[in-house]
């Protein structure tokens, strides 16, 4: 005897695992060894092949003369052979039904999905714009009260933001590799660099709304725009925010407001631009001028030191002066920009009064010139009507100067080649590109796992239905 | 010299139905005791192991190892006992319950009969395992995969089974001596 008790469960595992040769050999070898000196487990065995010996005799022998043969190839026979396969337009069908109802649940369900993203990105957009709102105010507080400039904003907004993240609209399907200085927010230029007590409704005062590439509102979030206003809140405004559309909008008067037969309003406008390429910029602000019946009175163009320079002076069509100031901006980057309109209704009535009345005395000296027998001296005569008629061509001088400076505005552009200053961190080159496209795919893909998942319990019994009736038709 | 099962698999599902006849000839003895053995009535395991059959040959071509006919065989006829005992309420088939003995009836008769009707009264898990040990002869991990479960367990059960089937056989023979 080895020493290893009966009642050991494991042993007796170990044993009868053996005895249906179900052990490792390093167990068979242990058991070996120990039958060779164990009479009682060599009895166990024994005792095992016999049991199951009487156990198959016993139970086989009770289903003596059984033949299912007959019966089951008389229920063979209507039945499709196993072996044939299903026609191929019928897999086609099958398939095609499934991938139909795929997707048509994705038609239906994928907007929807789509739409509470985008409503997710809305929102996203909506807190970037409240905190660089109350990054603006936080600055104004440490300026004495002045808001960031127009231009250099995000520069001046920077520290006072968490990251460089809010400067990034999640709606702006241009992507994080669009150029550099396409930064999706865009601050009201009226509003830039002006203090907090100029304006007497803050609440109605749009400073930071979504931008488009050239600095129009874009309506990206649903058909809205998400606009920051001076009090520090943030609303999304359906359509395009009021005051902010057509940019620039200064245009001559076209009522009479009942003080003269025609309003004059002498405008002068210049304008400070930033732009990357000098050359292109001065010859396409020229052609802007002409392009709205206007000419140039002067162009310079200094690029032999940095920072090259160059100005346009014009005369353009009072009428055309908003239009003639929006091409110009589109030009670059308004760092300036400054319009005077000045009314000059009251001096020319009073230069059209004084003209009559010139005209009158030039009539009576003229009179008097011809009947010498009125006056007491000829040469007094002679010299009031030289006189009259001096006035005269003074005040129609004058009132031609009113006229030209009221139908032809003057407009001042200097223009400045300067690389703009962002700081939005910029993921360069094509992989960006790449990556961000990957994501998105697998995104999408997710997303129609998840939906496929979510509504499984749609499809899934449909293709279980499907299958078994092709399986019944094939029976 | 007889094909094995893997050959006539292959005859039927290149269309020799015929083949099938064979097969079922060869296992039918097997499929019909083990059914019985499960249920108890040889009626009902006739047509169950025709059932079995039948469902064995509308599924032969997802069968992937044709030499394993007889062990997928084995696990339909199973399967389909457990439904039919289910169905009819006729045993207790929770895991825990697997190698609790039944309550024995009357007193069994003697002789041939009597040893069936001692066989019939094992636990249920006691005659799957016996059955596709000693019937079908599949390998304990076979068996473990069939069932679900690891090796190990199986080498457990099988003990278990063995004791089992010796208490059985030992009662016969002293209700024989008596």
């Amino acid at each position: 005897m080895s020493g290893i008790p009966h009642d050991d469960d494991a042993w007796m595992e170990t044993l009868s695992a053996c005895a249906d040769g179900e052990c490792s050999a390093d167990e068979m070898r242990v058991v070996d060894a120990h039958l060779a000196e164990c009479e009682p487990c060599r009895t166990w065995l024994a005792q095992t092949s016999a049991d199951r010996d009487v156990y198959i005799g016993a139970v086989t022998q009770a289903v003596d003369g059984v033949d299912l043969r007959a019966a089951v190839q008389a229920r063979l026979r209507p039945l499709r052979p196993p072996g044939r396969q299903y026609a191929p337009w019928r897999r086609a069908l099958e398939w095609g039904v499934a991938g139909t109802v795929i997707c048509v649940l994705i038609a239906i369900f994928f907007p929807v999905f789509a739409m509470s993203r985008e409503k997710a990105r809305q929102s996203s957009c909506m807190s970037n714009v409240k905190q660089i709102m109350l990054g603006a105010l936080m600055f104004a507080k440490d300026h004495n009260d002045r808001l960031p400039d127009a231009y250099r904003w995000q520069e001046q907004v920077a520290p006072y933001v968490r990251n460089a993240s809010v400067f990034e609209c999640p709606g702006d399907e241009r992507g994080r590799w669009r150029d550099a200085e396409a930064v999706p927010y865009v601050m009201n230029p009226l509003v830039g660099g002006k203090r907090l007590d100029d304006f007497e409704h803050p609440e109605d005062v749009i400073v930071i709304f979504d931008a488009d590439e050239s600095g129009n509102p874009a309506p990206r979030h649903d058909g809205g725009t998400n606009c920051g206003f001076l009090d520090g809140h943030a609303k999304w405004i359906q359509g395009v925010p009021p005051g902010l559309s057509g940019g620039t909008s200064f245009a001559p008067p076209t009522r009479n407001y009942g003080l003269a037969d025609q309003l004059k309003v002498a405008y002068q406008g210049t304008t400070e631009l930033f732009v990357r390429s000098i050359h292109q910029a001065s010859l396409a602000a020229e052609q802007a001028v002409t392009a709205h019946g206007g000419f140039v009175l002067r162009s310079t163009l200094e690029a032999v030191e940095e920072p090259y320079k160059a100005q346009v002076v014009c005369k353009v069509p009072a009428e055309e002066v908003a239009g003639t100031l929006n091409d110009l901006a589109a030009l670059g980057w308004v760092a300036r920009r400054d319009v005077v309109g000045d009314d000059l209704t009251q001096s020319y009535v009073d230069a059209s009064r004084a003209l009559r009345a010139a005209r009158k005395r030039e009539d009576r000296a003229s009179a008097a010139t011809r009947q010498p027998g009125n006056v007491r001296s000829p040469a007094d005569a002679n010299q009031t009507l030289a006189t009259a008629e001096q006035s005269a061509d003074q005040t129609e001088s004058k009132l031609f100067d009113i006229e030209a400076a009221t139908t032809l505005a003057t407009i001042a552009a200097t223009l400045t080649q300067r690389e703009p200053e962002v700081h939005v961190e910029r993921i360069p080159g094509t992989w960006s590109a790449a990556t961000y496209a990957l994501k998105s795919t697998l995104v999408v893909l997710a997303q129609v796992a998840i939906w496929l998942l979510l509504f499984s319990w749609v499809w899934a019994p449909a293709a279980i239905l499907i299958r078994r009736r092709s399986r019944r038709r094939m029976a | 010299m007889a094909e094995s099962d893997a050959q006539l698999v292959s005859k039927v599902l290149g269309g020799d139905t015929a083949a099938y006849g064979e097969l079922v000839r060869r296992h039918q003895g097997r499929v019909v005791a083990t059914a019985r053995h499960l249920i108890g009535d040889r009626d009902a395991a006739e047509d169950l192991a025709q059932e079995a059959f039948i469902e064995a040959y509308r599924g032969l071509r997802g069968l992937r190892d044709a030499s394993r006919f007889s062990h997928w065989l084995y696990g339909i006829v199973r399967y389909r006992c457990r439904k039919h005992l289910d169905r009819s309420g006729a045993a207790p088939l929770s895991l825990d319950s697997d190698f609790v003995p039944e309550p024995a009836a009357d007193a069994p008769p003697d002789g041939e009969a009597g040893l069936i009707a001692r066989l019939d009264s094992l636990p249920y898990g006691a005659k799957e395992i016996l059955t596709a040990r000693y019937l079908h002869d599949m390998s304990y991990a076979d068996i473990a995969q069939m069932l679900g479960t690891t090796v190990g367990n199986v080498r457990v059960r099988c003990l278990r089974a063995r004791e089992a089937l010796r208490a059985a056989l030992s009662a016969a023979s002293a209700q024989e001596v008596s």
